[in-house]
């Protein structure tokens, strides 16, 4: 069928204002282009949904409405809800999706949401309604890693065996692997970066990862770097861990979505433990790691003064 | 079936289709069916769906925000997109033979989202079994077969039968084509429509048979191409902007990005023809992105781009004023300066919202389209706006145009090649 015996394929797409990327391996590369524009749709599809900066998306719809009357979401989006409050117990509240908006429609800090309690869920009637006024979801924490729990549920069903998915490079499924270490992730710090050295790797074979960090989007004051990571339970930007990584061993399901919330959470718990003892876990702050469960590998000792 | 029946289709046809030839009969009938009433409390038109591949789940999603029109079953024939079906919509049954659905009383509607080539037989049956239908368009892969559905829709005098056809019902457009209609860009001398994406086409399945079901399009003898597959959507629009249908078609084809074996061009461009000398150019590939898909329609006072259920008005120096362009929202295009044009904008300003900004409860075309085909069903039956007639004469088209691009001949249509 094509003119080369050519295998696997690289694709790429923008969305959620970062850059999806899948490669997949051992199919003949028609093939596995055409499973990888379906799944490159998918999340297309849902950054239209779960978008918190286009009025038309639904999640836009919910954030103005949901304090008014229950809105009725698709049963995808529902569970997805679902999962969210199961994450927000399971973490002690440490992920939590809700947010008081500011003039700017974004997210205020410093100010604490009332939080994902006054969200209520109707199986029923698969709704969603706001308990208290002025509160707001902002998915933003977990789209991404349930847009590749997606992407990765299309490329299984093209009879795709191999690849390995990820958006911006913080969140990722590994569906199947090498067969010799899996696909090989590696946990990046930007001091680290600059010598060519990783905090960690880990093999991943049908596994989700996820990583967190004070680092990219924040501000830098008198006081050293602020984050874009927010404690839910006091309003204030994180500071006391500079990255957290966590990897769920699924590559089905909400996995990555899991792992998206839980790396959340572990940064905002910091260096607390695990609390989740089967999912390996890494947390890194004043240039170690302080935290590790799981079979991580660590970069050799460190080149930091 | 519990309904109303407000109009009879028979009475209103009589009197708008009866008094004017073939061609004009699109623009009166879209004229005269603008019902945005709303539907009887605690009556929904019960729909099944069948094909729940891509398009199929778009219009299953797009029901969800259509409260009035409930999902009752799927029909698909590959067990995935049936698991598909209820991880998403976990209400309502799910079939592999749409028989099945047909002998189900309960069910008002059939909404036909398969492969162009297999609409004929779902929709002959499911008209045959008393079951309204609205059917994607192309309405079918070849000339014959869109014969036969619109002679089956034709006999089933008081059941709905609507076409996919959506942007005849959107309402930028509808306000658009009234724009252009009512004299506002001067005379229309041209118009110009582009589809541009980067992307093969083609699926996978790990199934080898679902893998050829799958990639009908590119079958040479199922697939109308680009042309009508995806262009004839604005292609029936620019038709009805330039108020009739093409008398010839000139086309070019070639394969230019995916030379992985098929025959079906990857890019095209065809000229179709207006009567009065007037040209519509259209253009698709999958080998560019740039620039994504709009149409132009070029008057001798001003020239109105449509894009993403936006429009903007371009305006030549010598144009008389209108008066309301002062006010209205700008926005530049390099060196053009475009003024939006705004549908409902004095309804907008009403409700408090701002015209200018992007409307947050915008709905799609197709979200039209079905609430059109629902309004029908509480308050007609009356023709649809994109009926068979609508729908065989766009096949017509469609096939005219792969005809002149397989063989680089101009092809001449006349009244008698649309006539159903």
């Amino acid at each position: 069928m094509t003119d080369s015996a050519e295998l696997g394929v690289r694709l790429a797409c923008k969305a959620m204002a970062t850059r999806f990327e899948l490669v997949i391996r051992d199919m003949d590369a028609s093939r596995a282009r055409a499973a990888g524009e379906e799944a490159l749709a998918e999340i297309q599809r849902i950054e239209d949904q779960l978008s918190w900066f286009r009025p038309q998306s639904l999640l836009s719809r919910i954030n103005r409405g949901a304090y008014e009357k229950p809105i009725q979401v698709h049963a995808p989006v529902f569970r997805l809800l679902e999962a969210c409050q199961d994450l927000h117990h399971q973490t002690g509240g440490a992920f939590d999706p809700t947010v008081v908006p500011g003039e700017d429609g974004l997210p205020t800090p410093g100010i604490i949401a009332p939080g994902l309690a006054t969200v209520e869920l109707d199986a029923r009637h698969r709704t969603v309604r706001f308990l208290a006024p002025g509160i707001a979801l902002n998915l933003g924490g977990i789209a991404k890693g349930y847009a590749l729990d997606a992407a990765a549920g299309i490329l299984r069903e093209a009879g795709v065996m191999n690849a390995l998915l990820h958006g911006g490079t913080s969140s990722a499924v590994a569906i199947g692997g090498d067969g010799e270490h899996g696909w090989r992730i590696g946990v990046s710090h930007p001091a680290l970066e600059r010598a060519g050295q990783v905090v960690a790797h880990i093999d991943l074979e049908d596994a989700s990862f996820s990583a967190s960090g004070i680092y990219g989007r924040g501000r830098s004051t008198a006081e050293g770097w602020i984050g874009h990571v927010i404690d839910p339970r006091t309003g204030r930007a994180v500071r006391h861990t500079e990255l957290a990584a966590v990897v769920t061993y699924s590559s089905h399901g909400l996995s990555a979505a899991r792992a998206d919330a839980l790396s959340t959470a572990l940064m905002v718990m910091g260096g607390r433990g695990p609390t989740w003892p089967d999912e390996p876990s890494l947390c890194f702050s004043d240039n170690r790691i302080s935290e590790m469960s799981g079979p991580w590998r660590p970069a050799p000792p460190l080149p930091l003064a | 079936m519990d309904r109303r029946h407000f109009l009879k289709k028979g009475s209103l046809a009589g009197s708008l289709v009866g008094i004017v030839g073939a061609r004009d009969a699109f623009r009166i009938v879209a004229e005269s069916t603008a019902s945005r009433r709303q539907p009887p409390a605690d009556e929904v038109v019960r729909c099944a769906l069948i094909g729940f591949g891509q398009w199929g789940r778009v219009v299953a999603e797009t029901l969800e925000d259509l409260p009035e029109m409930q999902l009752a079953a799927i029909c698909d024939t590959y067990a995935p997109m049936l698991r598909r079906a209820q991880r998403a919509h976990p209400d309502a049954t799910r079939h592999t033979d749409y028989r099945e659905i047909l002998s189900d009383a309960d069910v008002d509607a059939i909404l036909v989202a398969t492969p162009s080539h297999l609409h004929r037989q779902v929709v002959v049956d499911a008209l045959a079994a008393g079951k309204h239908v609205y059917c994607e368009a192309p309405m079918a892969h070849s000339v014959e077969d869109a014969r036969a559905i619109g002679e089956a829709a034709n006999a089933a005098d008081d059941q709905i039968f609507q076409v996919g056809l959506h942007l005849r019902t959107e309402p930028q457009y509808r306000s658009v084509f009234q724009f252009i209609r009512s004299g506002a860009i001067g005379d229309t001398v041209m118009g110009r429509a582009q589809w541009h994406t980067k992307e093969s086409w083609r699926r996978a399945s790990p199934n080898g048979d679902r893998e050829r079901a799958q990639n009908w399009r590119l079958d040479p003898a199922l697939s109308l191409g680009l042309v009508g597959e995806v262009g004839l959507q604005q292609i029936d629009a620019a038709s009805w902007m330039m108020g009739a249908l093409p008398t010839s078609v000139t086309g070019f084809g070639s394969i230019l990005l995916w030379k992985d074996g098929r025959e079906v061009p990857d890019t095209v461009q065809a000229v179709f023809g207006y009567p009065g000398g007037r040209n519509l150019v259209f253009d698709a590939t999958l080998a560019s992105s740039f620039d994504s898909d709009y149409e132009t329609f070029y008057g001798t006072f001003s020239t109105i781009m449509l894009r993403d259920q936006k429009g903007w008005m371009f305006k030549e120096v010598d144009a008389p004023m209108m008066g309301w362009e002062v006010y209205a929202r700008k926005d530049k295009f390099y060196k053009e300066t475009g003024v939006a044009l705004v549908a409902n904008a004095t309804k907008l300003d009403a409700l408090g919202q701002d015209p200018t900004a992007d409307d947050p409860n915008l709905k799609s075309p197709l979200w039209h389209g079905l609430k059109s085909f629902s309004d029908n069903f509480f308050f007609g039956p009356y023709p649809a706006i994109a009926d068979q007639n609508l729908g065989f004469a766009m096949t017509v088209l469609a096939d005219a145009a792969k005809r002149a691009i397989a063989s680089g001949q101009r092809v001449e249509l006349s009244d008698s090649d649309y006539a159903l």
